[in-house]
């Protein structure tokens, strides 16, 4: 029967080829039409939402870090009650639309006790720069605690008692043990969690509005040129939206690599 | 269950019977439910493993896989943030001691079973702890290492006193490097074994009810 194809090789390989072709198509017009209609002032116009996307999204990273690490730990090394449940609690936002959590986050900031603080201190969340780094972090936390999570589980926890019982503290434990075998997945998280905080919309039109060269990131500058009808300028800053994509997913395969790597090099933890 | 100070015990017992959940309880990686732990007549189960200065060598041998030999066995002097000279001079005596000096710049995942072991070694003793707890380290090692091993493990022994409890499931080790064997059977500790009753604890026959 030697080149007759199977009925389900066949299927398989369309259904492949369908998934390539759809998925890859649309991207890459986007980028040959960013590429045919570049206009040097188009780029200027990207400029100042670059920017914003840029510093919004590595605050908003550093503050989802600073929280999900401890967090991540205490829910994988301490026993208290109500722990798998207060786990599942921290993923609800993930399975919320990024508008409904923006437009909690907008009640919150707008009527709550702590808004109402926050303002009679000075402190403008709506309609600000700050909305937005709040909006960014508000979806990505669960993300990033996630990933960690996941990192935490994966981990040796007989390392870090072999640490404890050479003399190392809980906290001597977590930096020189935990740590470094985390460091592959805290750099992909850190890294998937700054491309999502660039990409976000939903909870930043909400939160923060849509107001010219204020709360204008990327993806709110594509909304802003389309709804003016300057479809050049759209395509030229999504086109960016996705340069920022794939390199960061390179990277991402990088270092994923580069942890999987790691166990069988001479790295050391005083020298590097 | 007492250990004599300088006294090496040996731990018998099947498969699931709790011989490395009790060494795991006495160092400190459990808390006990009930009964104590006295090292050297001092209760030590209210305190967190760093505090308790029980060296603790389990079958893998525990090492740090991202570091690398001298980073392993400097690892607990560092902790305590000693003298610096100190630190250095007893990290070099003891990679001398055990024959580890060549290995000292290898990654730990590099090295063979005897190798890892004798680092685990040297990285628990480097600490002058009060007891050492060994949970089967010659099973992984092949029979020219597993020689040497033991001949180490009674010459560290007989020159520092140390206190030993050894789990194992070779009845040559129990034999050879054993003071005082004990077993662990359906939940319950018989103290010492009489060596001819050894043989019985492998048909998983019940062993007299005198003592030796």
């Amino acid at each position: 029967m030697k080149g007759r194809v199977n009925p389900f090789s066949w299927f398989v390989g369309s259904a492949l080829g369908f998934m390539a072709l759809f998925l890859l198509l649309p991207i890459g017009m986007l980028l040959a039409r960013a590429l045919g209609s570049y206009m040097p002032h188009t780029l200027v116009q990207v400029k100042e939402p670059l920017i914003l996307s840029i510093w919004t999204a590595l605050a908003s990273t550093g503050l989802c870090v600073l929280l999900a690490l401890p967090g991540a730990y205490g829910l994988t090394r301490f026993s208290f009650p109500g722990r798998e449940v207060l786990r599942g609690l921290l993923q609800i936002p993930m399975s919320l639309p990024h508008l409904v959590s923006g437009m909690a986050l907008l009640i919150f900031f707008a009527q709550s006790p702590v808004g109402v603080l926050l303002r009679k201190m000075g402190i403008t969340v709506l309609f600000s720069p700050l909305g937005v780094v709040i909006a960014q972090f508000f979806v990505n936390l669960p993300y990033m605690l996630n990933m960690l999570l996941a990192g935490l589980s994966q981990g040796d926890q007989q390392e870090e008692f072999m640490a404890r019982s050479l003399g190392a503290s809980q906290f001597q434990s977590f930096w020189y043990i935990v740590l470094p075998n985390l460091r592959p997945h805290l750099y992909s998280a850190l890294l998937v969690c700054w491309s999502r905080a660039m990409g976000e919309f939903g909870a930043v039109i909400m939160l923060a509005g849509i107001v010219r060269e204020k709360t204008e990131t990327l993806p709110v500058a594509v909304y802003m040129n389309m709804a003016a009808g300057d479809l050049d300028g759209a395509i030229l800053t999504a086109s960016i939206l996705v340069l920022i994509s794939v390199s960061t997913m390179i990277l991402f395969h990088l270092l994923k690599k580069r942890g999987n790597n790691g166990r069988n090099t001479n790295a050391s933890m005083y020298t590097s | 269950m007492n250990i004599e100070p300088g006294e090496y015990m040996i731990l018998l017992g099947a498969n699931g019977s709790g011989k490395t959940l009790l060494l795991d309880g006495i160092a400190g990686r459990y808390p006990l439910e009930t009964g104590s732990v006295l090292v050297n007549n001092s209760p030590v189960q209210g305190l967190p493993p760093e505090g308790r200065r029980i060296g603790y060598i389990p079958q893998n041998s525990g090492l740090f896989s991202r570091m690398s030999v001298g980073e392993n066995i400097s690892f607990g002097l560092r902790m305590k943030r000693g003298d610096k000279r100190d630190m250095t001079l007893r990290e070099t005596e003891w990679m001398e001691r055990l024959d580890l000096t060549y290995l000292k710049e290898r990654n730990v995942l590099t090295l063979s079973g005897g190798e890892r072991q004798r680092v685990a070694l040297a990285r628990a003793l480097v600490l002058n702890p009060r007891l050492l707890l060994l949970d089967e380290p010659l099973s992984a090692v092949d029979p020219a290492g597993r020689n040497r091993l033991m001949e180490l493990l009674h010459e560290l022994h007989r020159e520092m006193g140390l206190s030993v409890l050894h789990v194992t499931h070779d009845l040559r080790v129990a034999e050879t490097l054993g003071q005082r064997i004990a077993v662990l059977e359906a939940g319950r500790m018989r103290n010492r074994v009489c060596h001819q009753e050894l043989s019985k604890v492998y048909r998983g026959e019940s062993l007299s009810a005198q003592a030796c």
